[in-house]
């Protein structure tokens, strides 16, 4: 840790969180299901950490085989620790059914607390779905835009899905959900990002603008839109500067908040002031993935190549809980390569999962890389080094 | 840049004002109560109830 840079924490405060971390990860009650509601999109993003086809999924779990899911996991888990469902995609809303399993699973008391992610296409269009999300225990939107409209819209691949995320966001605020807007920082929209956070506090009025560094999984394994050792400093730089100005209002449930994403620790100095909490990987520890074909994984972001603990198919889901997900939640493994011998590993257990292959190697570390400078644009899943 | 460049960038006032909080987050019963995963859209479950804690 750096000098006493205008009062930082004792040690003190870092070794209560590592012990309350470590007891939440001995215990790991269930707390969050993220549920890849589908890999089928209307768009066809360049930076998609899915990749996500048009086209129908054999594999797909059907409209009872989700509900049974949802009500298996209320009946075997203690579920007065949970918190939310977090729906992703794909885009959730191309399946058709997706009300349908809302208004099903919403009976259960435990399921009134939903969010789903979404490029915006379909509410847009839509905002009479609004009422029946809202009556089915949704509460949380997060809408993507990843530039301006013509950054955005060539990402997309479709002339108009600026305006369709934009409204899609701004009608949700407008329908009282909590709503999240998201922006994948990259090579090509960089520039685009101080003007965008203006125009979307200023005219969405989100609870959250929620950055994240283009992560190396999915199409976006492509080294030309990674942003260099760099350009990850000056996203940083913009959060520590928004964060820091406006953190004392964050009280305020009017205030749009900025975040980074859960892309890695920052190390002890910097941790703790571009977001309003401080990052320790969830996945398998209060985070359980549902993925679209019924296998069991810890986050859905984590990519397949990682492979699963279990499959809803064959197995009961508690049980792949409680006996299945061992490398979540002991560490060793991943203590190798830059890991080994960091004076961070005590906070950090080696970073978020997606950014792992199940042999061990890490495909990026934003501490690293502010901190020294390393470059791992070459290192995605899969990848050369 | 490094860190100690980047948090010498930020005028004093703010930066003691965050590392108040800072120190709330730390030390907050439920460490990852707010940390969802990449896709995380909701503060929590009582509408700021974390919040009032942490930025009040």
């Amino acid at each position: 840790m750096v000098g006493d840079l205008s009062k930082m924490p004792s040690d003190s405060f870092l070794e209560k969180w590592r012990t309350n971390i470590e007891d939440l990860i001995e215990k790991h009650p269930l707390q969050i299901i993220s549920w890849e509601a589908t890999r089928r999109c209307n768009l066809n993003c360049l930076h998609c950490g899915s990749p996500s086809e048009e086209v129908e999924l054999q594999e797909e779990l059907t409209t009872d085989e989700v509900i049974g899911a949802f009500y298996q996991i209320a009946e075997d888990f203690d579920m007065s620790q949970f918190r939310h469902i977090n729906i992703t995609g794909g885009e959730p809303f191309v399946r058709k059914d997706l009300l349908t399993i809302l208004r099903e699973i919403s009976k259960n008391p435990s399921y009134r607390n939903i969010d789903i992610q979404t490029n915006g296409v379909v509410l847009a269009r839509n905002p009479d779905l609004f009422s029946q999300l809202k009556q089915y225990g949704v509460t949380g939107i997060g809408v993507s835009i990843d530039g301006l409209q013509e950054t955005h819209d060539r990402f997309r691949g479709r002339k108009g899905s600026f305006d369709l995320a934009y409204q899609a966001a701004k009608t949700s605020v407008e329908n009282g959900l909590t709503v999240t807007v998201s922006t994948v920082a990259n090579t090509t929209n960089i520039q685009d990002i101080p003007q965008l956070y203006e125009l979307v506090k200023a005219e969405i009025k989100p609870r959250i603008y929620r950055v994240m560094t283009l992560d190396p999984i999915g199409r976006a394994s492509d080294e030309k839109l990674m942003l260099s050792p760099e350009q990850t400093q000056e996203v940083m730089g913009f959060l520590l500067k928004e964060y820091t100005s406006n953190c004392s209002e964050y009280h305020n449930p009017q205030t749009t908040m900025v975040e980074l994403g859960c892309g890695g620790w920052l190390g002890q100095d910097l941790e703790g002031l571009v977001r309003p909490f401080i990052f320790h990987c969830v996945a398998g520890i209060n985070n359980l993935g549902i993925l679209y074909d019924g296998k069991l994984a810890a986050c859905s972001n984590i990519p397949r190549e990682f492979g699963f603990e279990g499959d809803l198919r064959k197995d009961r889901i508690k049980d792949v809980w409680d006996n299945q997900y061992q490398r979540y939640r002991n560490f060793d493994w991943k203590n190798v390569g830059d890991c080994k011998d960091c004076g961070e590993w005590d906070y950090c257990h080696g970073g978020p999962m997606h950014k792992r292959e199940s042999s061990g190697k890490m495909t990026d570390c934003l501490y690293q890389t502010i901190a020294n400078g390393k470059d791992y644009r070459a290192c995605s899943i899969g990848g050369k080094k | 840049m490094g860190i100690e460049k980047m948090l010498e960038s930020v005028p004093r006032e703010n930066l003691e004002k965050a590392q108040v909080f800072k120190k709330r987050l730390l030390a907050y019963q439920n460490p990852v109560e707010f940390v969802n995963n990449m896709y995380g859209c909701h503060p929590d479950d009582t509408g700021g109830t974390y919040f009032q804690a942490i930025y009040k």
